[in-house]
């Protein structure tokens, strides 16, 4: 008997959703740049011309030529370098130690029941209480200013990244690790091979978030030991009334921020190739 | 093969908590012979996924007993292969690596693992797709890819949950005739859930009403048609009558929400508890 | 439907009301209610409702409303940045802040003038530099090679800068300076993290007083002026000279209130900012570490003009800003005239607060106030005052033995005649059994070389004279 040898098609069905077409980069990029021009001349008109409403007012607001003054000042002062590389390495430390920490909790949380009502309780307490009103509970637990400046940038990091972790393992679709036992998959091989992967969009939206609530915590972690730092430059420009210095100390985390943040989205990315591919693609 | 024999005994099955509480399946008595392809037939949410659950250890039964081979069920195993309406193919993984999933299970060497998922691809003619990603299929092809890897387990019983519902009706019947292809092959004991009369008695040795809910077995019919089935079977007398039959059964049932291997769709379903 | 025409009615009384009201002047005041030395300026004027008393409400202020604004402090930083955004239009703080905010309105295309002191020393009392309490330095000498914290830019930063200089001691390579502001330097000091902490009133005496911290150094060391006083906005000035004047005749009558009862005013400065009373008495009392005195000495305008160098040498600001122009005292001038004040005398007296009390241990009254002492029982009003620290201690020995409880001691430093807490100093004991107190280890041990007297730290010489006394 010959075996009739069944041709399917293995052409894509022409009834898919048909991917959506994503506007042309480079236009995007353009839009962006006129987009943020706009701002920068409105932000000028409205300082310069001393505008006040009822509601608010740019009369004491440094225009954007001041700002960018104080801007090439600190460009070119030798102490730049200095403030740079140390709120890098605070944020680095407490952001790495903020995954570690929430990841692994995330993701005990997320598997097991008595993890879940053991931990996640202190840590909703815990998680309102605002970067400032750590600081003294800092000092006095911690063996080095440094170590108190770090631990005040992880509680800025740590509770995206927990949430994340908890809501993407909870989020494990259940056919999967079903059928994944029905292959002969058991306990930590359906973690590792199911929930984890699933897990990872998840956690890696959470570690993107936290590098940016963590740049939020700087300004407070760096006022513990005051002498280099883009926080600190920030805060220490707001004592002596200079304001155009505090706009370049907020617009420098804010690039910082804005940047790392986006790094983590990149790595991401490279990680989790399947997210990127779509029907049709190839 | 002569292993996959079944063995279902006075089971009733209870699914949701406290108020919400039903009986999905009330006093199932069933036997299915090693090989045999069976298909469950009945009207949505009567229950007839929810018994299929219970085969693949994913449910436990409130009364009554399961046996596979004289062995009692007590959880999923890669002997009791389940295929599900939507594919529930790894999303992260190559098909290769999904294909040999259950192998990698079993500490089988890539090697090998990898030989063994190209020669079941190429049986269900997807050879060539091995390194593209589960979203770059069409549904068709992703269940194709679903039948290779539950049934590089070499189970003895293969379970499918109306694997066919979700594609449109020129591709249903294709993979209709790819399974039979398949199974003539393996000859392992089917037990097929479908609510379309065409497809069960196109694919079964025999086919097992259901009523509606609370499930309960109302007719078994052995199926006269020889093997292979030939497309033109459908216009056979023989054919209709057996589906005129099944029409009256079936007449008259109130179609209810569709029940999961894996209990109500409110279980299955993930819960959202917090944004940020 | 009814409803509406009480609804309209009352509207229409509004705006007729609306119409004829009275002009509503705003007396928005900035305090730094934790900077104890600005009472005078703040707290005391508001919790004891002074302003009431003196606002005009005649001439040109016949149908004045007046709304007074209190808001609250701890550094002047965000006090002057209220003030520059029209927030505020009095603000209390020390010369250096002030500075400052003189040179931030200049920039805001403003202007506004330090009108009067508050407190301060001639001769840089208030502002002090501690040490952990366990740390084995007792000098700025021996600070060399390491890490010191101040608030930055205030009247303690500019006092370090200068007493290290005086030290011999460069600030940028000899020593590590850190920014810090009391609040977090409280932390790091009990926690051991910072090796020295400089600060303004009353950081530099509450911190050993709460018994984490030692105070090394004090102001009055390096000589050289502070003070804290109140600034205004000088539009509002121009426009309502008589406002400022009322604000100004409130804040001495605070002072006379608070030097009448110094005891009684450092009890509601400690209910109102948590600072314990005993540290307010030692800057409020008779003899105090601070003067309160609302002139314009020409050491304050000095340390005025001091503290605008110095601020521009650091780089921190240009502009044309001058200490005269900067100054305007025909306000506190005319408050003066208004009290029946002499301001001319006042600019001449360099008088602590006196004392006139007699040594409650001899009923004698005490006349040379070189090594006079005091000691505050608990659930007595008043503190007791004694010629000497000697008598001070065995009359507090015969209270202690009594049940009473000792809430503090004072004593003076022989050499700088500031006061001290007397369970922080060092006491030289002569042949004689005299006690002298010293702030510095290194000054008990001097003296005593020079004298034939002997070193006592503070149970020592509470010690001897019990001794003494009994032997009497």
């Amino acid at each position: 008997m010959t075996e009739a040898i069944i041709v399917l098609s293995n052409a894509p069905a022409e009834h898919d959703s048909a991917a959506v077409q994503r506007p042309d980069t480079s236009f995007r990029w353009v839009a962006g740049a006129l987009s943020l021009l706009a701002c920068v001349l409105l932000w000028h008109g409205l300082s310069t011309a001393h505008v006040r409403t009822p509601w608010i007012t740019f009369a004491n607001v440094p225009p954007p030529l001041a700002v960018a003054q104080a801007g090439l000042e600190l460009l070119g002062s030798p102490k730049l370098l200095n403030h740079v590389l140390w709120s890098w390495w605070r944020i680095a430390a407490g952001f790495i130690a903020a995954a570690l920490v929430g990841v692994g909790t995330g993701l005990l949380i997320g598997r097991l029941g008595w993890a879940e009502r053991m931990l996640l309780p202190p840590v909703e307490v815990l998680r309102p209480v605002p970067a400032v009103a750590w600081i003294p509970l800092a000092i006095l637990m911690f063996p080095s200013s440094e170590v108190s400046m770090v631990f005040v940038t992880f509680t800025g990091a740590v509770f995206p990244i927990l949430l994340n972790t908890i809501h993407g393992v909870e989020g494990a679709d259940r056919r999967l690790v079903a059928s994944a036992q029905s292959l002969g998959a058991r306990g930590w091989a359906v973690f590792s091979q199911v929930i984890l992967p699933s897990a990872a969009p998840s956690i890696a939206t959470g570690l993107a978030i936290g590098m940016g609530t963590c740049w939020f915590c700087l300004v407070s972690a760096e006022m513990i030991s005051g002498q280099y730092g883009i926080g600190y430059f920030t805060w220490e420009s707001y004592t002596l009334q200079d304001y155009p210095g505090v706009v370049v100390g907020m617009l420098w985390i804010g690039l910082f921020g804005m940047g790392s943040s986006a790094l983590i989205r990149l790595m991401a990315r490279r990680l989790m190739p399947w997210q990127a591919v779509t029907r049709g693609a190839r | 093969m002569s292993a996959g024999r079944i063995d279902i005994e006075r089971l009733h099955i209870r699914l949701g908590q406290g108020a919400q509480a039903f009986e999905a399946v009330r006093d199932v008595d069933l036997g299915i012979a090693p090989g045999e392809f069976v298909c469950l037939l009945g009207p949505s949410g009567c229950g007839k996924s929810t018994l299929l659950g219970a085969l693949a250890g994913h449910l436990s039964p409130a009364q009554g007993r399961i046996r596979i081979d004289g062995q009692p069920v007590s959880g999923p195993a890669p002997s009791r292969g389940l295929v599900f309406q939507h594919h529930t193919l790894l999303p992260w993984q190559r098909v290769i690596d999904n294909v040999g999933f259950g192998l990698k299970m079993r500490g089988v060497p890539k090697a090998e693992r990898d030989a063994q998922a190209q020669a079941l691809l190429a049986s269900v003619g997807l050879s060539g797709f091995e390194d593209r990603y589960p979203s770059e299929l069409s549904g068709g092809m992703q269940q194709r890819v679903e039948i290779a890897r539950v049934l590089i387990n070499q189970p003895r019983v293969l379970l499918m949950d109306e694997p066919f519902g979700a594609l449109d009706a020129l591709t249903r019947v294709k993979m209709q005739q790819l399974l039979l292809q398949v199974w003539e092959r393996i000859r392992t004991t089917v037990v097929f859930v479908t609510h379309d009369i065409d497809e069960a008695l196109f694919l079964g040795d025999r086919i097992v009403v259901m009523s509606a809910r609370p499930g309960r077995i109302i007719d078994q019919m052995v199926l006269p048609f020889g093997r292979p089935r030939e497309a033109a079977l459908v216009t056979d007398p023989a054919f209709i009558a057996l589906k005129r039959r099944c029409l009256d059964l079936l007449h008259g049932a109130e179609p209810l929400p569709r029940l999961s291997p894996l209990g109500t769709p409110a279980a299955a379903a993930a819960a959202w508890r917090f944004a940020l | 439907m009814t409803l509406i025409q009480p609804i309209i009615g009352l509207a229409l009384a509004l705006t007729l009301a609306g119409a004829q009201a009275a002009e509503t002047i705003r007396v928005a005041i900035g305090t730094q209610d934790t900077t104890i030395n600005c009472a005078t300026g703040g707290l005391l004027i508001r919790e004891l409702k002074l302003l009431d008393k003196y606002l005009p409400h005649d001439g040109k202020y016949k149908d004045v409303q007046y709304e007074i604004q209190w808001k609250n402090f701890t550094s002047g930083a965000p006090l002057t940045n209220e003030m520059v955004a029209d927030k505020l239009d009095f603000g209390a703080m020390a010369d250096f802040p002030g500075s400052l905010n003189g040179a931030a309105h200049l920039k805001a295309g403003k202007k506004s003038l330090f009108v009067s002191v508050l407190s301060g020393s001639t001769i840089g009392s208030g502002n002090g530099i501690v040490v952990p309490v366990n740390s084995p330095v007792q000098s700025l000498a021996e600070l060399k090679g390491r890490q010191i914290s101040v608030p930055f830019a205030s009247t303690a930063h500019g006092m370090l800068l200068r007493a290290l200089k005086a030290q011999g001691l460069d600030p940028e390579k000899d020593v590590n300076i850190l920014t810090q502001a009391p609040e977090v330097a409280g932390p790091a000091l009990q926690a051991d993290k910072i090796d020295a902490h400089a600060d303004f009133v009353p950081f530099a005496d509450l911190f050993p007083y709460r018994g984490f911290a030692r105070k090394i150094f004090d102001g009055a060391q390096a000589s050289t002026p502070t003070f804290h006083g109140t600034l205004v906005n000088a539009e509002y000035a121009k426009r309502y000279p008589e406002v400022v004047v009322a604000y100004l005749r409130a804040a001495l009558e605070a002072h006379r209130l608070i030097s009448a009862e110094p005891e009684k005013y450092s009890e509601l400065i400690a209910k109102v900012t948590g600072i314990e009373a005993e540290v307010n008495y030692l800057f409020h009392g008779p003899l105090g570490l601070q003067t309160r005195d609302l002139s314009w000495k020409p050491e304050y305008r000095q340390a005025l003009a001091t503290s605008i160098d110095t601020l521009r040498i650091l780089k921190r600001h240009d502009g044309e800003l001058t200490a005269d122009t900067f100054i305007d005292d025909q306000y506190i001038r005319a408050a003066f005239r208004q009290a029946g004040l002499d301001y001319a005398a006042q600019l001449k007296n360099h008088d602590r607060l006196a004392l006139k009390a007699n040594d409650a241990l001899t009923q004698k009254p005490i006349s040379d106030f070189k090594r006079v002492a005091q000691v505050w029982v608990a659930g007595e009003p008043l503190v007791r005052h004694y010629a000497s620290p000697e008598n001070a201690f065995a009359d507090a020995r015969k209270l202690e033995q009594a049940g009473r409880k000792i809430r503090v001691i004072y004593a003076h430093d022989s050499n700088l005649g500031i006061k001290l807490f007397a369970n922080q100093a060092w006491f030289a004991s002569d042949g004689k059994g005299q006690l002298h107190a010293f702030l510095l280890k290194g000054a008990a041990q001097a003296w005593a070389q020079a004298n034939q007297a002997k070193v006592l730290d503070y149970a020592a010489a509470r010690g001897q004279a019990a001794t003494h006394v009994a032997s009497k």
